[in-house]
């Protein structure tokens, strides 16, 4: 029983980093019913560039906000410039597109950097608390887990309160009304862009803190699993992928204690492929509505 | 004064020919009716004048601005508004907060003052607040459509078949509101309708599509009058 409790805890800081991604991966095929397959590679970037500015001796804050911007500058300049060209192409084209994009970054990155892990200097305060008899916190788990919260529940009243945020979920339920109602469709396309970026790359500084390691593939490996948090939660839905990345870092904390790691990298498969088949709207999803 | 102008427009839908060479014209104040049978290309001309559809040439002219290469958000910002076929409710949203996305480009002074008006207009949206826009029924939708239009002050707004799915006598109601709107306010209207009756009976003008082209345009007096017209699009209803 205290060994399921300490998983459940574990499992809750390695789901926190992939909800941040899946959040981005959920609001982008929201708006464009579009999967973005480079957005695992922001996460990438954001934990090498801060690392980057940080080693120039830029302070702490200062280089997370610079890499944020970068990213997200990126991301939205990858959209209007690539993708946007391809928005009448069908969905088989930008796909291609993503994939390709996210294989460029990967090896930019492998050779600007190295191809080898790098260390991240900067940590989380260490620490563990006990609790009770046999169940011990890392204090670091605790600041990304409360990191997560606080920043889902502002992206929720964000999105759910704001003038911006009411016109991201416009869009998302139907683009054309949208329109007519007077949003500028490009421009919350963008927004949309920017702020999942910018999602990732907290949840990329926060890997980084958290294992003070980083490598060019981190954005591949964590990313998939993200998707896959995303699909379970409904694409489309803010909470749904935060709560589909807390289900599969649970679920992957609880096989790796019990022995089954070898399984661990597979499930976000089984997931995806199993929910794609038979419940592609997610648990928390809503129906898509067909539109011509 | 001309506040709308078509020139030559022409939309096709790839090799399918959904409007050809429509040029009309729309002066402030006015109400304009737009008839034709199904698959006349009203929608098409409507879509078109909104920017949902591109031309394949001609010239929309709004304001003397040609805007045919503006974005629909910029002609919304200018003055133009729709209540759109198959009525494009926000699904998931609630019926005030389609109505606040109506003002989206208005500021948010305006905003409650506005909504009392979509209220009094349609008592049973005011009914409705609360409910998400998925959940009404088809009239309702078509109120909350129109409402919507309304919340964006403009001073074209462009109705697609607003009677659809509405009862004869509400509809007889809120086409007199929309006459009120049109004497008090000056909002110009042009609307597309199958059941040119009523429609004919407010309007100043018409013109008449029949595969994607203007065949008629006259006095709506006259339009009721016609033999041709009473035949084809007033169910030979004599008066
Ligand atoms: N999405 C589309 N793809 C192909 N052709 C279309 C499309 N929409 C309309 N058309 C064609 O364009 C022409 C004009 O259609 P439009 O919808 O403008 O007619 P309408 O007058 O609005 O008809 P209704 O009264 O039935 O709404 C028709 O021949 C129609 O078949
Ligand atoms: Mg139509």
């Amino acid at each position: 029983m205290y060994d399921f409790l300490q998983y459940l805890l574990d499992g809750l800081a390695i789901g926190s980093v992939y909800s941040l991604i899946a959040v981005g991966y959920s609001l982008v095929f929201g708006v464009l019913r579009m999967v973005n397959f480079a957005h695992g590679e922001f996460f990438m970037l954001g934990a090498y560039l801060f690392m980057f500015f940080f080693n120039l001796k830029i302070p702490l804050w200062i280089s997370f906000v610079l890499s944020a911007l970068f990213v997200g500058m990126l991301s939205v300049g990858m959209e209007r410039f690539l993708y946007k060209p391809l928005r009448k192409s069908g969905r088989f084209a930008p796909l291609i597109m993503a994939v390709g994009l996210s294989l460029f970054l990967q090896n930019f990155v492998q050779i600007i950097f190295s191809p080898n892990p790098q260390s991240f200097t900067v940590s989380l305060p260490e620490g563990i608390i006990q609790w009770g008899e046999d169940i011990l916190i890392r204090k670091k788990d605790i600041y990304i887990f409360a990191i997560t919260l606080v920043l889902t529940f502002v992206f929720d009243a964000f999105i759910r309160f704001t003038s911006f945020g009411r016109a991201i979920r416009a869009v998302s339920m139907h683009p054309q009304a949208a329109m007519l109602v007077g949003i500028p469709f490009n421009r919350i396309i963008s927004i949309t862009f920017f702020l999942g970026a910018v999602m990732a790359v907290v949840g990329g500084v926060m890997q980084g803190m958290s294992t003070n390691q980083i490598w060019p593939f981190m954005g591949v490996h964590s990313g998939l699993k993200a998707f896959a948090a995303a699909v379970l939660g409904g694409t489309g839905e803010l909470w749904g992928a935060v709560l589909g990345g807390f289900f599969i870092g649970i679920s992957e904390s609880l096989l790796v204690g019990y022995d089954l790691s070898m399984y661990k990298d597979g499930l976000a498969y089984l997931i995806l492929v199993v929910f794609l088949l038979y419940r592609p709207q997610g648990i928390l999803g809503k129906k898509l509505t067909v539109k011509v | 004064m001309s506040l709308l102008r078509l020139n030559n427009l022409c939309v096709h839908y790839g090799p399918i020919v959904g409007i050809k060479d429509i040029s009309l014209e729309v002066h402030s104040g006015e109400i304009i009716a737009l008839l034709g049978a199904n698959g006349a290309g009203k929608t098409t001309t409507l879509q078109c004048i909104s920017g949902l559809l591109k031309q394949k040439k001609g010239e929309i002219v709004f304001k003397g601005t040609p805007i045919q290469n503006l974005p629909t958000h910029t002609r919304v910002q200018m003055g133009l508004s729709q209540s759109p076929e198959g009525r494009m409710v926000f699904p998931h949203m609630t019926v005030k907060e389609n109505l606040i996305l109506g003002a989206f480009t208005q500021k948010s002074k305006y905003l409650s003052h506005d909504m009392e008006k979509v209220f009094h207009l349609f008592p049973r949206l005011e009914e409705r607040i609360h409910h998400m826009a998925s959940l009404l029924s088809g009239g309702e939708q078509q109120m909350l459509a129109i409402g919507r239009a309304l919340m964006a002050r403009s001073e074209l707004l462009l109705l697609d078949e607003p009677s659809l799915g509405i009862s004869p006598l509400l509809m007889a109601s809120i086409f007199q509101k929309l006459k009120e709107l049109n004497a008090n306010d000056g909002l110009t209207l042009l609307i597309a309708e199958q059941n040119a009756h009523s429609i004919l009976k407010m309007a100043h003008r018409g013109y008449v599509l029949e595969n994607g082209e203007v065949i008629k345009t006259a006095p709506a007096s006259d339009l009721l009058h016609d033999p041709v017209i009473k035949e084809a699009y007033l169910g030979g209803i004599s008066h």
